[in-house]
């Protein structure tokens, strides 16, 4: 299903927290809304999902072409999950997971055994099957966040609405998790908004990533696009680490770690190359992180692969030299009037 | 020993030792003096309600509630007879003043339990303007005092009261005069012995006096704990198509039933304990006594021990209710930690 | 779900019928509301016990009395303010006044009833403790040194109400009647019509006693005439207690003969506690028929001997004459005859701002 929103505005009182958002999301799509803490994200969700109300004179919301604005939270066929889970503390994950099944109207609502073959069929799907009798208190938190998901695909929502969905979770689960959630979009294909701040986490996992700042959408592309051409210095920032290069005209310029080159010779055909002295060596695994004093006394962070790192062989103390294989700075004015 | 150990041990611990022996002393005074105070103004107090209660014995204490029967066959003259017909109406005036308590207290309590949970849903679940307000407005019971509360509703009720010329001529069928009267008079079998004129000193006016010092212990027992848990977890509900009545019962009643068990219990006692706001509008009639006026009446008339013995009872409810109260409270602990 | 909504409704209809229902079908029971003063609950319970019985052999219908006992002035205010009162029966004319001026009992009450609407009467005497050992015996020794008084206090009290009056007229030399005769009844009563000035309202040597009495012999004033019963014997506050003469031997029943004397000082007022039928409240209810037989009956040989027996005077010449031993005959003076009548003296001592409150200064 589609699901266009134009034009939605939203403030609590005097604060404007969405200003004129516009999203066109595809049928199927898995998009994800990426921002700092603060820039809207949750309120976005909340507004589409019809839990909050966006202002007055707002555009409409669209599910397949459909205006739904005026549409009750349980009727608009999304499933939401949210960020502190919220499953049914005094029922078991079997009833948490029935719950919307039970609560349908009589005339759709399955009978006792289908209830229990689809449940269980769910929680098949999260792997949870052996837990149908525990209650939320008894598992973990990466479990309780699958309980939520299948929770909510009870229903057979059209839209999936996830606030930070792995938000509490340490590292390790996350990451699972998020190969988990990409997989199951494989299979089931329901359109699906996921809320995240962890950039590499939207970059890996969606279709496409919205970025938000301050209650606007500075980009919306794919994970290469805005990767690769951030729309502005918002978007360039928030998605890495980056140095900012100083050119003799006095620009600034914006390098990637990893878009920096290290050698030891001079070399003529890099005519912009700088010189400094190793400062550090992180070892992180496939990458080594190098920490550069410049001779303007600028810190200049690296990122190399390891099998650069190893042909290099760099010491600490060393003297090296160093150039941008590719700098961002020709971003427009960051708030155009 | 200690000394020795104290003047080897690093300076911070010189200095923590001395004052975790003073704050053992402290800890040690304040023990003492709170059992004092507790025996003194709580204890013997207690104990002395039961100690009257059978200051005539057992047998004394049962004939409050169950008068002697006259022996058929005996020859009584007119003072004994005097004296077991008194008996008998003492006894009929207090077991009606316990049937009244605990009518007052049946269509109180689950009265409480939907205005408080309204209110308490509304105080903790909405922004509004005028919250603030409603949650002072919540707690004015507690502020006034009940004699105030009970004149307050003369001054509204009575007839020159704001609505006196509706309260006091508002014609009210009593409940419990609900009779079964058969087919020959009407169409329905059940008809009402007795109907009330007005509304201040009759039962009515009880109830309302009992509901308003009463209300703020549901709402106050339920709102921490319904602020506490947020919306999240309705919202999900209501998302999965539930609607709000379904929500309601199913998932914020069952997250809150112990707070609002707390909440009917003191409500329970209060309503069986309440005097003051009571007292001013009963209008004093015999029949509109509940268990608190009961005693005072009894006291007034010299009988002692009976006053005792009917306040023997509700202090046994008293213990009773606060027994289930650290049960409650030990079961939510228990289960927060959980 | 579908059936639990009909279920819903049809409860929601059976509630509707019965209210219905109880309106059509109303029981022949007919009740009673007497709101009356503290002392008399003793005295009203066997009173309706007796007059239910022959309400019942004369109609056939049941009457439940219901009784309403608390201080008088208090329980008046409560009739003014909606209790259902059907009769009230207190302690003094000037509360029934009151509610005659709120509209609900209709002028003239006092004379619709034999003896000024008043069935029984009572006095004022003094309760010692055992053997008198201040050797108080008439009102001038309630001013010996260090003779503690205990009695109400006037502003609440209608029992202390009386006594303050008692005091006033005995100190005054009221002329007196002796009521133990037809004659001096009818005198009495002759002379409480005709009288035309009151030279006891003038008499500055007697509030001057008083002011003296109350500020100097009297530590604490209860709020009601049972409250200073139980500072006198029950807290042991006081050489004397001032009170109505049924409350004292009440009080000497309860507690004991061997701990108190009652004392009748030589002369004291003869206090009047009216009865009358509330009309806009029988009107309303269509209780009038039921109610005046009510207070009809407390003149009845039955009543009056009751009335006798719980020591109260009786109106009845032969049910006095049969108590006459606890109810010993001292010359009594009327408040028609030396006050004339209660709005006068209700006015002029007990309002605020009256004599009461100028000669009152419990702080010094
Ligand atoms: N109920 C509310 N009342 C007032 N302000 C609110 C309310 N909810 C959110 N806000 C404000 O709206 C702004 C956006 O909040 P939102 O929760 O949408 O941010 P977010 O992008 O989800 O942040 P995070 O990553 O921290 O969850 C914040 O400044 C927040 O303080
Ligand atoms: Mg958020």
């Amino acid at each position: 299903m589609t699901i266009e929103v134009q034009n939605i505005n939203k403030s609590y009182g005097a604060v404007k927290v969405l200003s004129n958002v516009d999203l066109r999301i595809n049928s199927g799509e898995l998009v994800s809304l990426l921002g700092p803490s603060g820039s809207g994200k949750t309120t976005l969700l909340r507004v589409i999902a019809g839990i909050e109300q966006a202002d007055p004179g707002s555009g409409p919301i669209s599910f397949d072409g459909m205006d739904v604005s005026g549409v009750d939270l349980g009727r608009r066929g999304i499933g939401f999950v949210f960020q502190s889970y919220a499953l049914f503390k005094h029922l078991s994950v079997f009833e948490n997971v029935a719950f919307g099944l039970r609560a349908k109207p009589r005339r759709e609502r399955p009978n006792e055994q289908q209830i229990k073959e689809k449940v269980g069929s769910l929680l098949d799907l999260i792997q949870l099957g052996a837990f149908a009798g525990r209650y939320p208190s008894q598992l973990s938190g990466g479990q309780r966040q699958r309980v939520a998901l299948a929770r909510a695909l009870a229903v057979e929502p059209r839209v999936l609405l996830l606030d930070e969905p792995f938000g509490a979770l340490d590292a390790t689960v996350r990451r699972e998790l998020r190969s988990w959630l990409r997989h199951l979009h494989g299979t089931i294909h329901v359109t699906t908004i996921f809320v995240t701040h962890d950039q590499e986490e939207a970059l890996e996992v969606s279709d496409r990533v919205a970025v938000m700042g301050k209650g606007r959408i500075e980009q919306f592309a794919s994970p290469q696009e805005v990767y690769e051409k951030p729309a502005n210095e918002f978007v360039f920032k928030f998605l890495g680490n980056y140095n900012v290069f100083h050119g003799r005209s006095g620009a600034g310029a914006f390098v990637r770690p990893h878009d920096i080159a290290i050698f030891r010779t001079e070399d003529g055909e890099r005519p912009d190359a700088q010189r400094g002295v190793v400062w550090h060596i992180g070892f992180g695994g496939p990458v080594v992180k190098i920490e550069l004093q410049s001779d303007d006394r600028n810190r200049i962070d690296v990122e190399l692969t390891a099998q650069a790192y190893r042909d290099l062989n760099l010491k600490r103390g060393e003297k090296v030299w160093f150039a941008a294989r590719r700098a961002h700075s020709d971003f427009p004015p960051e708030y155009a009037i | 020993m200690a000394g020795v150990l104290a003047s080897k041990a690093p300076p911070g611990a010189i200095a923590a030792r001395p004052a975790a022996t003073e704050s053992a002393l402290g800890r040690r005074i304040l023990i003492g003096i709170t059992v004092a105070f507790l025996t003194l103004f709580i204890l013997i107090p207690l104990i002395n309600v039961f100690h009257q209660a059978f200051a005539k014995g057992l047998d004394g204490y049962l004939a409050v509630f169950f008068p002697p029967e006259p022996d058929p066959n005996a020859v009584l003259n007119y003072s004994q007879k005097r004296r077991l017909a008194e008996a008998a109406t003492q006894a009929t005036r207090t077991w009606h003043s316990i049937g009244l308590t605990v009518a007052v207290a049946s269509i109180v309590i689950p009265l409480n339990v939907i205005f408080g949970l309204a209110a308490a849903w509304a105080t903790t679940k909405f922004e509004f303007r005028g919250r603030t307000l409603l949650t002072v407005l919540i707690d004015l019971p507690f502020s006034v005092s009940p004699v105030v509360a009970g004149l307050v509703f003369v001054l509204l009720l009575g007839r020159n009261g704001i609505f006196g010329d509706w309260a006091t001529q508002l014609v009210w069928p009593d409940i419990f005069s609900l009779r079964w009267v058969g087919f020959g008079e009407s169409f329905w079998p059940l008809a009402f012995e007795r109907t009330h004129t007005g509304i201040i000193f009759t039962p009515l006016a009880i109830v309302i006096a009992t509901i308003f010092v009463t209300f703020p212990f549901v709402a106050r027992s339920l709102a921490p704990l319904m602020a506490n848990l947020g919306p999240d977890e309705e919202t999900a509900a209501l998302s999965l198509g539930a609607s709000g009545w379904r929500t309601f019962f199913k998932i914020t009643l069952p997250n809150v039933k112990w707070a609002l068990l707390y909440g009917v219990i003191l409500t329970l006692t209060r309503a069986f304990g309440e005097f003051g706001a009571v007292s001013v509008v009963s209008g004093h009639i015999d029949v509109n006594d509940t268990m608190p006026l009961r005693i005072e009446k009894l006291w007034n008339e010299y009988n002692n021990q009976a006053a005792f013995s009917v306040a023997s009872v509700l202090t046994f409810l008293a213990l009773v209710s606060l027994v289930a109260k650290i049960a409650i409270e030990w079961k939510t602990t228990n289960e927060a930690k959980r | 779900m579908l059936k639990r909504k009909f279920l819903a409704l049809g409860a929601a209809l059976g509630l509707v019928g019965l209210l219905g229902a109880g309106s059509t079908a109303m029981a022949a029971e007919v009740r009673l509301l007497n709101v009356s003063y503290d002392p008399t609950r003793e005295l009203y319970t066997q009173y309706n016990e007796l007059f239910s019985k022959t309400w019942k052999a004369k109609t056939g219908d049941t009457v439940k009395i219901e009784q309403s006992h608390g201080g008088s002035g208090k329980q008046a205010r409560s009739v003014i303010d909606g209790l259902n009162a059907d009769v009230v029966t207190l302690a003094l004319g000037w509360d029934i006044t009151a509610i005659e001026r709120a509209g609900l009992i209709n002028p003239g009450w006092e004379k619709k009833l034999p003896n000024n609407a008043s069935p029984y009467t009572s006095t004022i005497a003094f309760l010692v403790r055992k053997g008198n050992p201040k050797g108080i015996k008439d009102w001038k020794d309630l001013w010996k040194p260090g003779v503690q008084v205990i009695t109400a206090n006037p502003k609440t009290s209608g029992g202390a109400r009386w006594v303050y009056l008692a005091l006033w007229g005995a100190l005054a030399n009221a002329r007196t009647h002796d009521f133990s005769t037809a004659q001096g009844q009818a005198e009495a009563t002759a002379a409480g019509a005709a009288a035309k000035d009151f030279p006891v309202y003038q008499n500055a040597e007697v509030q001057a006693l008083i002011a003296d009495l109350f500020n100097n012999h009297v530590p604490v004033l209860d709020a009601g005439a049972r409250g200073s019963t139980v500072s006198f014997a029950q807290k042991q506050l006081g050489d004397v207690l001032l009170n109505w003469e049924n409350e004292l031997w009440l009080a000497r029943d309860e507690f004991g003969p061997e701990k108190f004397d009652i004392v009748y000082p030589s002369t004291s007022i003869l206090t009047e506690p009216p009865v009358a039928v509330v009309d806009k409240v029988v009107d309303r209810d269509g209780a009038r028929a039921v109610a005046e037989a009510y207070l009809q009956g407390l003149y009845t040989p039955e009543a009056q001997d009751l009335a006798g027996q719980l020591h109260y005077r009786p109106r009845n010449l032969d049910a006095l004459k049969k108590y006459s031993a606890d109810l010993p005959n001292i010359p009594f003076f009327t408040i028609d005859e030396t006050f004339g009548g209660w709005v006068k003296a209700q006015t002029t001592f007990f309002a605020d701002g009256g004599a009461f409150d100028q000669i009152y200064h419990p702080s010094k």
